[in-house]
């Protein structure tokens, strides 16, 4: 089953050793240690794959997680400087307010919309119109 | 009185507020229109086509109790196929994987260039319609474009997440400024689609009536058993009906007298009765 769930630092204690897509603020490059910040404010550890480049201020990795603070990268994605963190960590906290509720991991929950969050009605000028 | 010609009770329970189609043969299930009307878009995770059910006498999909026809989704690439007249596609979204088709004319410059953006570890945009081949589903594209502006992701999330709950929960109030928000802001959603489902799903027609509608006819439960008294035989097969009075005193135990008056004075102007030798006496209509 090839899922990798999007996830914030929160959730990370939740996946260890399963993969998961984690998007967050380049703050610090060194060696093969990439910290990154995430959406939710915790501070990332990625062990880097070699050859690969973190040219753009915002990052997603998808990796495999080593400890709560800890991802060892599988690939990465530079997202650019425009991307609206606190807007992505919205979304997050509505989709996965239902796995904090029941204070226990429902993959289910997390892979498909949130099935518990309220309805979500939000202000039409924050979202980008395409 | 009436010999069942033009006015059929029958049909006017269906028509609820205005949102299906009244249709002739309303007494028999509503064959489901495929018109450009009904034709819909959404926006999707991946996990949530292979959780799809199929309705088995048809080919259309049902996605949280609404019929697809075309989808979008977001991911990344994870898989590039070149085949002679198609690229074979394999997208991504972390929710799940699923095979993306898309025809190409060779002779054009212009899908030569597109096709040479969609690239492996892109992350793309796909507008297309759900197909299911002995089981396994996969989408043809008839539009793929890479992503430019990483907000886009989380816009088709929250639009996914939107369009889900929408069509599951309804709205969280009736008003018109809610459905009109739904449509601004989750894509094609055609109002028709919406009201078929959402339960408390009230539209602006139907703002009058309270949402606990609890026989999707839009009276309330006061007015149908209202409605239900004046549809006795005793009180058909009188000449006059029945009186007000009368039907407060069968609804005592239930509803109070001014609610009762209330519903007889609504049912009267709906038609469903009509006064007799005076403003105290009713009839049903049926």
């Amino acid at each position: 089953m090839d899922v990798a769930p999007r996830v914030n630092f929160e959730l990370l204690q939740r996946y260890i050793e399963r993969k998961v897509r984690l998007i967050g603020q380049v703050e610090n490059l060194q060696n093969n240690m990439l910290k990154i910040k995430a959406a939710d404010g915790g501070h990332v550890n990625v062990l880097v794959k070699p050859g690969a480049g973190f040219d753009s201020p915002y990052v997603e990795v998808e990796g495999i997680v080593e400890s709560p603070n800890t991802i060892r990268e599988l690939d990465h994605t530079n997202i650019g400087s425009t991307f609206d963190l606190s807007l992505y960590n919205e979304m997050h906290t509505d989709r996965c307010s239902g796995v904090h509720k029941q204070g226990q991991l429902d993959l289910d929950s997390l892979c498909s919309p949130a099935r518990h969050g309220e309805a979500l009605i939000m202000d039409s000028k924050n979202l980008p119109h395409f | 009185m009436f010999g069942g010609g033009g006015y059929d009770a029958g049909a006017s329970q269906f028509a609820g507020g205005g949102f299906m189609p009244t249709q002739a043969d309303q007494g028999t299930s509503p064959a489901p229109k495929k018109g450009a009307g009904d034709q819909t878009l959404r926006a999707l995770t991946i996990k949530q086509i292979t959780d799809g059910t199929q309705n088995p006498d048809e080919s259309q999909w049902t996605i949280d109790g609404s019929e697809l026809s075309n989808v979008t989704l977001v991911g990344k690439l994870t898989s590039v196929q070149e085949q002679s007249a198609c690229v074979v596609y394999q997208l991504n979204d972390g929710t799940g994987a699923i095979e993306v088709k898309n025809w190409i004319d060779t002779d054009s410059d212009y899908d030569a260039a597109k096709k040479a953006e969609l690239r492996l570890g892109v992350y793309v945009r796909v507008h297309g319609h759900l197909r299911v081949f002995d089981g396994q589903k996969s989408v043809v594209a008839f539009n793929m474009r890479p992503i430019t502006d990483f907000n886009e992701v989380t816009y088709h999330c929250l639009q996914s997440i939107f369009q889900h709950l929408h069509l599951t929960k309804g709205t969280r109030t009736g008003p018109p400024g809610g459905g009109s928000l739904a449509a601004r802001t989750a894509g094609a959603l055609p109002q028709t689609n919406g009201a078929g489902n959402g339960g408390a799903y009230g539209g602006g027609a139907a703002a009058s009536y309270p949402a606990a509608g609890t026989s999707g006819t839009g009276r309330t439960a006061v007015q149908e058993e209202a409605l239900a008294v004046f549809n006795t035989s005793n009180a058909q097969s009188s000449e006059v009906g029945i009186s007000v009075d009368q039907v407060v005193g069968q609804l005592a135990g239930k509803f109070s007298e001014q609610q009762v008056r209330q519903a007889v004075a609504f049912l009267s102007d709906e038609g469903q009765i009509y006064s007799t030798i005076d403003d105290l006496h009713f009839k049903s209509c049926a």
